[in-house]
């Protein structure tokens, strides 16, 4: 009887070994699931090909996106769009923004990043107008404050929005090209001065980035793992020294008509 | 615990540690596997060894324990082996030959077969693994090297003109060579998953051999047994365990052990015989100037206690 219970015990022992080998074998040919961006999923999206609001024609679907507003604040908003877009002069941002035009454009983007995705697009497509349409970029006549307030807009918005956009269809690729927008303005700022940096800026920047993909922790959020799947280069380049200047070099090529002196 | 337990909790040792240097964990916190590359040079290098390691062997497996513990050695050696090596550059070659050298490298007093895990060879694979977990360390940190040195005094120029040559890269390599995931990897869990698997798997290896040197001193033991109790005493007089594997009565069928344990009391009784024969046979010397030396051997032959010495 004893004999038969430690046969059994060693068989029992063996099975497992067995499975327990197997899955040793089987289990080292596991790949990761395949990554799928929210735009690529099978029901379909609210508003499709989001990144054409941000475009320079992005006033040909003014209507579709204003039909996904609240009452209240599609008025204000097709108004600072359509006056943003409107203009011949390039004013630069913060004489623009003392306006009544930039006062009712900062009231509406307020109200807008209250709101949902459609809301969250419509905000950022003001401020990629904004950054299109004034002058911010710094130079003999155009202080570094315009840039630092682009920036802070950006970074605002990018607090609210960018933490959810990995999940969101209509958010998920705008976001990251406001964070490369984002970057690009504020190495702008920072690389302001004649001689030496502005250190200010910069501690703002490498603050926010990095608590915004997880660089801290040395874990990356939702967000810093998307990022370094749409834009590699400018993920790996915020641990560098100049840790913007890959952000700002993608910058370039997704608003390749953003110069920070509207095109001129 | 008998034997054979013990080999059974070993062989699921080293398949608990082989399941732990199969996994990873990427970027994005998916469990992902360690790749079949890997895996197929550990397999290569622990095919060599335990055909190096046996050449002249001729034990078999002979039940299905005995199966599942060459299975365990071979497949352990295999996943430490894909475990340790780095998957790729040039200094693979040479951990291989290093490791084969080592896994055959035997004692002749060595009590298991089979390729073996001496001290060395424990040192080395802990070394290889040293170097494995710094590479995945730098991959999952985004350096793609080695090692990084500052050239002196150039890598102090605040000049950006210079930045391709204020810095030496040694050991470049890429993230595909080194099998890691695409998403990058997340070094603290797989560190933990690769070092417990480590450990299982070489002290599992270890157990296994100890277990499977002593089943098959209890398979002897209880062939000797199956003769009447006082024949079977004389058997284990004549021929003694420690001596039972250099006889080669390890990894025999039932039949041939029995024929063979026949040959070898059949053969020390006739050696025995022989020498009392001539023990019979040999006069008290009586050494007119007899040394130290050669009245002792006298003594011992005769089996008479040695005169004590006087104060």
């Amino acid at each position: 009887m004893a004999r038969r219970s430690a046969s059994v015990h060693v068989a029992l022992l063996a099975s497992i070994c067995g499975v327990l080998f197997l899955a040793a074998i089987f289990l080292r040919g596991v790949n990761p699931p395949p990554r799928v961006a929210p735009e690529q999923r099978a029901e379909r999206p609210v508003i499709s090909a989001p990144m054409q609001f941000l475009g320079p024609s992005g006033m040909k679907r003014l209507a579709e996106l204003a039909a996904l507003l609240p009452e209240s604040v599609r008025e204000p908003w097709t108004r600072c769009t359509v006056g943003l877009n409107a203009q011949t002069k390039c004013p630069s941002t913060i004489d623009w923004l003392s306006t009544p035009r930039g006062q009712e454009f900062e009231r509406a983007l307020a109200e807008l990043q209250r709101g949902d995705s459609a809301q969250g697009l419509a905000a950022l497509v003001l401020l990629v107008d904004l950054a299109r349409k004034t002058k911010w970029a710094p130079g003999v006549f155009v202080s570094v404050e315009n840039s630092e307030r682009v920036g802070a807009l950006l970074q605002s918005w990018l607090a609210v929005f960018a933490s959810k956009s990995h999940d969101d269809a209509t958010l998920h690729e705008p976001a990251l090209a406001a964070t490369l927008l984002y970057g690009r303005v504020m190495r702008a700022a920072y690389r302001s001065p004649a001689l030496g940096r502005s250190e200010a800026p910069y501690a703002r920047a490498f603050a926010f980035t990095h608590e915004l993909c997880g660089l801290q922790a040395k874990a990356p959020t939702d967000f810093g793992r998307a990022l370094k799947a749409r834009h590699p280069q400018a993920f790996l380049g915020l641990e560098q020294e100049d840790f913007l200047a890959a952000t700002s070099e993608e910058s370039r090529l997704v608003f390749p008509d953003i110069d920070g002196a509207c095109g001129k | 615990m008998n034997a054979a337990s013990q080999l059974g909790y070993s062989c699921l040792l080293i398949a608990i540690g082989g399941l732990l240097l199969a996994l990873q964990l990427d970027g994005d916190g998916a469990v992902v596997g360690t790749g079949y590359a890997p895996l197929g040079i550990g397999a290569v290098v622990a095919l060599a060894a335990t055909l190096l390691a046996s050449a002249g062997s001729t034990t078999l497996p002979r039940d299905g324990l005995d199966v599942l513990s060459s299975a365990s050695a071979f497949l352990g050696l295999a996943f430490l082996v894909a475990g340790v090596l780095a998957p790729g550059g040039s200094w693979l070659f040479f951990e291989v030959f290093i490791l084969l050298w080592l896994l055959t490298r035997r004692a002749p007093q060595e009590k298991s077969s089979g390729p073996i895990l001496t001290s060395g060879a424990c040192v080395a694979l802990a070394l290889m693994l040293l170097l494995r977990l710094w590479i995945a360390y730098q991959g999952s940190e985004n350096r793609w090297q080695l090692m990084e040195i500052s050239v002196p005094l150039i890598s102090w120029i605040p000049w950006s003109l210079l930045d391709p040559i204020k810095t030496i890269q040694l050991g470049s390599f890429d993230p595909t060579e080194m099998g890691l995931p695409a998403t990058g990897m997340r070094f603290g869990p797989t560190l933990a998953l690769w070092s417990c698997g480590f450990a299982a798997v070489t002290s599992g290896l270890i157990w296994r051999s100890r277990a499977a040197y002593e089943m098959e001193n209890d398979r002897i033991h209880a062939t000797i047994q199956t003769l009447p109790g006082a024949l079977a005493r004389l058997v284990e007089r004549l021929i003694p365990e420690e001596d039972w594997k250099r006889l080669g009565l390890h990894g025999l069928s039932e039949r041939v052990r029995c024929k063979r344990i026949e040959m070898l009391v059949e053969k020390e009784m006739r050696g025995r015989r022989e020498f009392d024969t001539l023990l019979r046979r040999t006069p008290n010397l009586q050494l007119q100037k007899p040394n130290a030396f050669a009245a002792q051997i006298e003594i011992a032959i005769q089996g008479e206690t040695p005169p004590n010495p006087g104060p």
